[in-house]
């Protein structure tokens, strides 16, 4: 059995892909500081902020 | 291929009565070359209708802006009344939606005149425009060549000389990428500024819409008009007071030499405006990217979760990428989400030292059809992962970010330069850029 229920052939092409992704990301979420909130909101942006005219 | 008119001379020749709205269109219409491959479906009499109705409006003395019969196009992702939005899919192939997406719709009310809806790579999801049901869009500066995506189309019509400005999305670059590998700007403008309603989604989260625009110019007045804000017409002129960020980490780092030399040529160009160059480290652009994408194919695959029983229709390289994103756990995502909460706060202390950020667009120039693979600085690189390095950041942050030509290879291909800025920053964003096409 595959993971997602994939055929051997459809695994293999996302496997080779998804793997080296998933530890890269998993390494990156062991790093978050406890104190890390998901962006629900973006801190970098405010939609309200207008361009001056 | 000759350069089209930009929207303020076809503006100035429509009020001299030079030229009539009708006109515009036939002329728009002619310039568009079959070999770009660059539409999924055409509606010139739409656009004769339309553009009749304008003129008798003008004739009257009704005047509705600086968009009053200028030809456009929409990348056919966007819901177009009575006429049919693909998102460059089978399964979409004959849906014709009841209803204009909003930034149609505002686009209409201005007077811009739509001659089609331009092909794009399937669903937006890449970055070839090379799209496995209605071809490959190819590059007009070389027809061997892919236009870059997803909309691609919208960028072959515009650097291609036809059209002053067409739309586009930008999930992960889809805007800037095009552009910069076809020669034209493109614009992507701070998340949440332009509706995504009536628009296929992506990635809700990453999705942001914009104009491809022949010049600076023409992207302010697109903008403008599809977000329905004023815009201060960006300036050539001085920049002094301006820090413009030198990136020491990661953006000037494994790139085509020409890449490279074009992009430092923009560095000195600001300088001799008189900005201040200041050397900056970015954040973890690797590890962004990466949770940008991990977060990414778990939105895809949400949107797509539908037609789970249709995957068979896609084309493989998006089936593969929405049956990763079914992989993905719900922690994983939120664990994103909050990875994106760091980023952009390591973003925002960024841009308290500096007031734009200067990198390429991609670190090559446009590759062939068909090639997968690359060869940079001897090492085989994924043409999909190395594209769009450069872009999705500020697809992850949300900040406005634009792409310019900024010189071309030996062989002719155009190289972009990308100029990000402060949300709050779009005037300056355009004028900086203003500033180096006027260089």
């Amino acid at each position: 059995m595959t993971p997602g229920g994939f055929t051997p052939e459809d695994w293999e092409k996302i496997r080779v892909v998804y793997e080296p992704m998933r530890e890269k990301f998993a390494k990156l979420a062991a790093s978050l500081p406890a104190e890390a909130r998901p962006a629900v909101r973006f801190a970098a942006v405010s939609t309200e902020e207008t361009d001056a005219s | 291929m000759s350069a089209v008119r930009t929207i303020a001379q076809m503006g100035a020749d429509l009020r001299a009565k030079r030229v009539s709205c009708v006109e515009l269109v036939d002329e728009a219409l002619g310039r568009v070359d079959p070999q770009w491959n660059a539409f999924i479906t055409m509606t010139a009499d739409e656009a004769h209708a339309e553009a009749r109705v304008l003129d008798q409006e003008l004739a009257r003395g009704i005047d509705r802006g600086p968009l009053h019969g200028i030809p456009t196009a929409h990348k056919d992702l966007m819901h177009t009344r009575g006429i049919r939005t693909t998102g460059g899919s089978k399964i979409f192939a004959d849906f014709i939606p009841d209803a204009d997406a909003p930034v149609v719709a505002t686009l209409k009310k201005a007077g811009a005149v739509s001659i089609g809806k331009t092909n794009l790579h399937e669903f937006a999801y890449g970055i070839t425009s090379v799209n496995p049901h209605y071809g490959a869009v190819r590059n007009p500066r070389d027809l061997t060549r892919i236009a870059g995506g997803s909309s691609g189309g919208s960028a072959a019509v515009v650097a291609g000389g036809a059209l002053s400005f067409a739309t586009g999305t930008d999930t992960g670059g889809s805007i800037r990428l095009p552009a910069g590998y076809c020669g034209c700007v493109g614009f992507k403008p701070p998340y949440g500024r332009i509706s995504t309603d009536g628009v296929m989604p992506l990635g809700y989260t990453f999705d942001h819409i914009g104009p491809l625009a022949a010049t600076v110019a023409d992207a302010a007045i697109s903008y403008a008009a599809m977000a329905n804000v004023s815009v201060a017409m960006p300036e050539a002129g001085s920049l002094a007071g301006i820090r413009v960020g030198l990136p020491v980490n990661f953006y000037l780092e494994n790139i085509d030499v020409e890449v490279g030399l074009a992009v430092r040529r923009a560095f000195q160009t600001v300088a001799a405006l008189g900005a201040q160059i200041v050397e900056i480290e970015v954040p973890d652009i690797d590890g962004l990217n990466t949770a940008a994408l991990w977060m990414l194919l778990c939105e895809a695959a949400s949107v797509h979760r539908p037609h789970f029983d249709r995957l068979s229709e896609y084309g493989e390289d998006v089936r593969g990428l929405v049956n990763q994103g079914r992989l993905i756990s719900g922690m994983d995502y939120v664990d994103g989400q909050r990875l994106r909460a760091v980023y952009c706060e390591q973003f925002r202390k960024l841009f308290e030292t500096i007031d734009v950020l200067f990198t390429p667009v991609s670190p090559i120039a446009a590759p062939p059809i068909g090639q997968m693979t690359v060869e940079l600085n001897g090492k085989p690189e994924n043409v999909r992962l190395l594209s769009t390095r450069f872009m999705r950041a500020f697809n992850l942050t949300g900040l406005p970010a634009l792409s310019l030509p900024c010189g071309k290879t030996a062989t002719g291909l155009p190289i972009g330069l990308q100029i990000a800025g402060r949300a709050e920053d779009v005037e300056l964003v355009l004028r900086v850029g203003a500033a180096i096409e006027a260089s």
